[in-house]
């Protein structure tokens, strides 16, 4: 299984709108689907926004839950605020769309 | 069809005004006439023009422009005034396409303001890193307020972006008031407003609701129109309550609603084709995003936070 590194600062150092998180979403989803394991680095990201978060990260977990379990997606370098707003918004698709951890 | 409409920024002192000023150019078509006269002589009761005033101003004009108005532009104006200059300053009299003699030297913006902007779906990442440049080389916010400052206002572009259909984008403009330690930032659209975005929704039934009440609705948490999870504006307004002297004005449509610490409030108001998004900002407290982020009300999932938690290296 490859490692795949995907520094999000080369997309934007505040990270914003909907558009900009379907396409990360969309490079994402085709990796874990290629059989990858990505590594998503944080670092020099001072913030993103709620849509963002939701649109690229919330809705891979909502898509991809079977995939993500083993390990095949790793958050690094993400300072307290991008931590906040990850939880927060991962928390609240799964929540919405009734995702059971067993 | 042809209206007048006469705007004396010495007697405005509320940006509802100037959209009840405004309101019936709303209703003109392609080829009608609107006569736009602006008055910025100087009055020493309402002094101070704030630039949520004159993007609104723009955002109407370039309405009126894209529907195919003839507009008659009149602006009575003594470019050695200071509010006048302040109007060139800010880009005003150029959105109008109104020709006028700056009898200063233009320095540098980035130290307390962000001329009047007219943004679209192609620009608005590099429009808005111009504003965030500014909030964080000269403001110097702690990491939290920066943090929040870059979430709220991205929440406003992104709805722009996606819900308002907006013929001319959006118009933001900025002004920082060091002794008050105040940023004022307003963003502007002449789209469906928020109501119509909501009664679209193919995920639920707002039908049975007022207009008012929709624009309340899109506040709280969870509702949208389902291209989102409906949580950004919700999260902007808990900053503004948790920041005191800070406020948050949302005026779409005939409907107002006004968050700060003290609470909300709800009004009337004339029609605005569109949405106004105007935040004020008190850049000096401490804020708790932790706090903000919190949910009242919620229930966290313990197997849930336990897989989240373990994403994170």
């Amino acid at each position: 299984m490859a490692t795949q590194v995907i520094k999000i600062s080369e997309i934007g150092d505040n990270l914003g709108t909907r558009k900009m998180g379907l396409e990360l979403f969309n490079t994402l989803s085709a990796l874990l689907g290629s059989g990858n394991k990505i590594v998503v680095d944080f670092s020099d990201v001072d913030a993103l926004s709620h849509s963002f978060a939701d649109e690229s990260f919330a809705k891979l977990m909502e898509e991809t839950t079977s995939l993500l379990k083993d390990g095949r997606l790793k958050f690094i370098n993400a300072n307290d605020f991008v931590k906040t707003i990850l939880r927060k918004v991962i928390q609240d698709r799964m929540v919405n769309s009734r995702r059971e951890f067993a | 069809m042809e209206i007048e409409v006469n705007i004396d920024f010495g007697t405005i002192h509320k940006t509802s005004q100037v959209v009840r000023l405004l309101s019936p150019c709303f209703e003109l078509c392609a080829e009608d006439v609107c006569k736009l006269n602006i008055h910025l002589r100087p009055n020493l009761q309402y002094d101070l023009i704030y630039p949520e005033y004159l993007a609104v101003v723009v955002a109407c004009y370039k309405q009126m422009k894209h529907v195919g108005v003839d507009i008659k532009l009149d602006i009575e104006h003594d470019p050695t005034n200071a509010r006048v200059r302040y109007c060139q300053r800010l880009d005003f009299f150029k959105h109008l396409e109104y020709d006028t003699s700056e009898r200063f030297t233009r320095h540098s913006s980035a130290s307390r303001f962000l001329e009047i902007r007219q943004f679209s779906k192609q620009d608005n990442h590099d429009v808005f890193m111009e504003v965030l440049n500014i909030i964080r080389d000269k403001l110097n916010p702690s990491l939290e307020l920066f943090a929040l400052l870059v979430y709220c206002f991205w929440e406003v572009i992104d709805n722009i972006d996606i819900h308002s259909e907006s013929g001319i984008g959006g118009i933001l403009c900025a002004q920082h008031y060091p002794n008050a330690e105040i940023l004022r930032i307003v963003f502007v659209d002449n789209g469906i407003g928020i109501a119509e975005s909501m009664l679209r929704s193919e995920i639920a039934d707002y039908s049975e609701h007022s207009e008012l009440e929709l624009v309340e609705l899109a506040l709280e948490k969870g509702v949208t129109s389902g291209k989102g999870m409906g949580n950004g504006l919700y999260y902007t307004k808990r900053f503004v309550e948790h920041n005191k002297g800070s406020s948050l004005a949302v005026l779409s449509s005939e409907s107002l609603v006004h968050i700060d610490s003290q609470g909300l409030s709800t009004a009337k108001c004339a029609n605005w084709k569109g949405t106004i998004v105007y935040l004020k900002i008190k850049t000096d407290n401490f804020v708790d995003y932790k706090a903000i982020m919190e949910d009242p009300d919620g229930d966290p999932n313990d197997k849930l936070v336990a897989f989240i938690d373990s994403l994170f290296e």
